[in-house]
């Protein structure tokens, strides 16, 4: 078993998780509340990482974020050096290509939040902070929990960006499924059905998360 | 000229349906009842005082502190506006019980909170709900626990927009009784809208018809109520 290649991944995956949630809740508020006339076109933005193949959006972001785009030489003169091939870089790639798996079902949440309790709670001298503290995040507890849970499943079992952007570097970049494909190429099958099998275990898991919470929002 | 301490006059044009709503009010402390059909502007006038909704013009002045001025530029945001709203629908906070709804809106010690909160619930009778939550309570009770939240923080102004809507006159009546009592003492204006002539019956004082966004006149119930004489006592006696 790759213990530091299991260690890599949960570290990309919590990050990432945390990084998601923050990043997601007020995107997927405005998606659910706002009246903006891009919302349409922001949703379609954030939608297009579910559909794209990964390979796709991972050499893009090896494009974006190396030396050879603009924007990749601002930020490698800035930090010292790239973003591709390292931790950093794997993070980023994962928060654009789970940003849907954290979006939709918190915009579902916050869109089942009705407004007049907003409303009866700005009456009641809440202002906008303490309504979402108040209101919104308590009324949407589930849905933040599945969001994180989906999201977190989804990092672990990501192949195609971090391939294409982290390059498979031991310890740093080289997570369960880039292992579980090195030891196909080396005909590793019984080692290949392990880590496999704890992939399947974490994915389970993870779903069984998401399925009781899902029960628990019904009877709620 | 304006005497009374609190008055508002709104004017609001929707571009989506062309409605225009040009109304202008007198709150005297007690009843005001704001009686029309449905789609008459009842609703968008209290939102429009709460700061719910922000008219293109009008002046909104409660207790002689002014809430909105189109022409002086001022719209304080309903949070800083010191109303009591109850709603046609309770909108109560599920996931809170009872007395954490009715303290929701406090900014007092604990033990004022916690005090002032008991009080509320006593005087509609609520108290033996107090940990429970909204799911398990019936219509009546949550009217009971809106209202008792809307007064705890004692307002400067209460709108109430057809909150006894759905209720049975019986239960609409012990309801009221209740909230009577603390209108009487805290001489608070009170501006109810409905479209229920047998509801506002019940409210009674000083009532303001309107139609199509307009006032068409303005009396004390009895006066304004008697065209629908007839109707009203064919609803009491079925």
């Amino acid at each position: 078993m790759d213990f530091e290649a299991l260690g890599v991944t949960l570290r990309l995956a919590i990050v990432t998780t945390l990084i998601l949630l923050v990043v997601a809740m007020p995107l997927a508020w405005w998606l659910a509340h706002g009246r903006s006339r891009w919302r349409a076109a922001v949703e379609l933005l954030t939608t297009l990482p579910l559909v794209l193949p990964p390979t796709v959006l991972g050499f893009y972001l090896l494009w974006l974020l190396g030396p050879l785009s603009a924007p990749g030489l601002v930020l490698t003169r800035w930090i010292g050096h790239p973003l591709t091939f390292t931790f950093n870089g794997l993070v980023i790639g994962s928060v654009i290509y789970s940003l849907p798996f954290a979006v939709q079902p918190l915009r579902a949440g916050f869109s089942s939040v009705p407004l007049d309790w907003l409303d009866t709670a700005a009456t009641l001298g809440a202002n906008a902070r303490q309504r979402f503290w108040r209101i919104v995040l308590p009324s949407s507890r589930l849905a933040i929990a599945g969001a994180g849970a989906l999201v977190f499943v989804h990092t672990v079992g990501e192949f195609g960006v971090v391939l294409m952007l982290g390059g498979n570097i031991p310890g740093a970049t080289r997570t369960l499924s880039l292992v579980v494909y090195d030891q196909v190429q080396d005909f590793r099958y019984a080692a290949a059905n392990l880590t496999s099998l704890l992939l399947v275990a974490i994915s389970l898991l993870g779903l069984l998360a998401i399925y009781v919470l899902r029960m628990r929002g019904r009877r709620d | 000229m304006i005497e009374s301490r609190s008055y508002a006059a709104v004017s609001h044009r929707f571009a989506s349906s062309n409605f225009e709503l040009h109304l202008a009010l007198d709150l005297i402390p007690g009843w005001n009842v704001l009686f029309g059909p449905s789609g008459s502007g009842k609703t968008t006038f209290l939102r429009a005082a709460t700061g719910l909704l922000r008219p293109d013009s009008g002046l909104v002045r409660v207790d002689d502190e002014v809430w909105f001025d189109s022409e002086r530029g001022i719209f304080l945001p309903p949070e800083r506006r010191n109303s009591g709203y109850v709603a046609q629908r309770p909108a109560l906070f599920p996931h809170l019980t009872v007395e954490e709804n009715v303290a929701f809106g406090l900014r007092l010690t604990p033990a004022d909170t916690s005090h002032r909160t008991a009080e509320m619930m006593d005087l509609f009778h609520c108290s033996h709900l107090a940990s429970r939550r909204p799911d398990e309570l019936s219509g009546g009770e949550q009217q009971r626990v809106a209202l008792a939240r809307a007064i705890a923080r004692r307002p400067k102004i209460l709108l109430l927009d057809e909150p006894f809507r759905g209720l049975d006159f019986e239960l609409r009546d012990a309801i009221l009784s209740d909230l009577e009592s603390w209108v009487a003492a805290s001489r608070t204006p009170v501006l109810a809208v409905s479209h229920d002539v047998v509801e506002i019956c019940q409210l009674g004082a000083q009532v303001t018809r309107i139609a199509a966004g307009r006032v068409v006149d303005s009396g004390p119930a009895a006066t304004i109520l008697a065209p629908y004489r007839e109707r009203i006592l064919r609803r009491l006696e079925s």
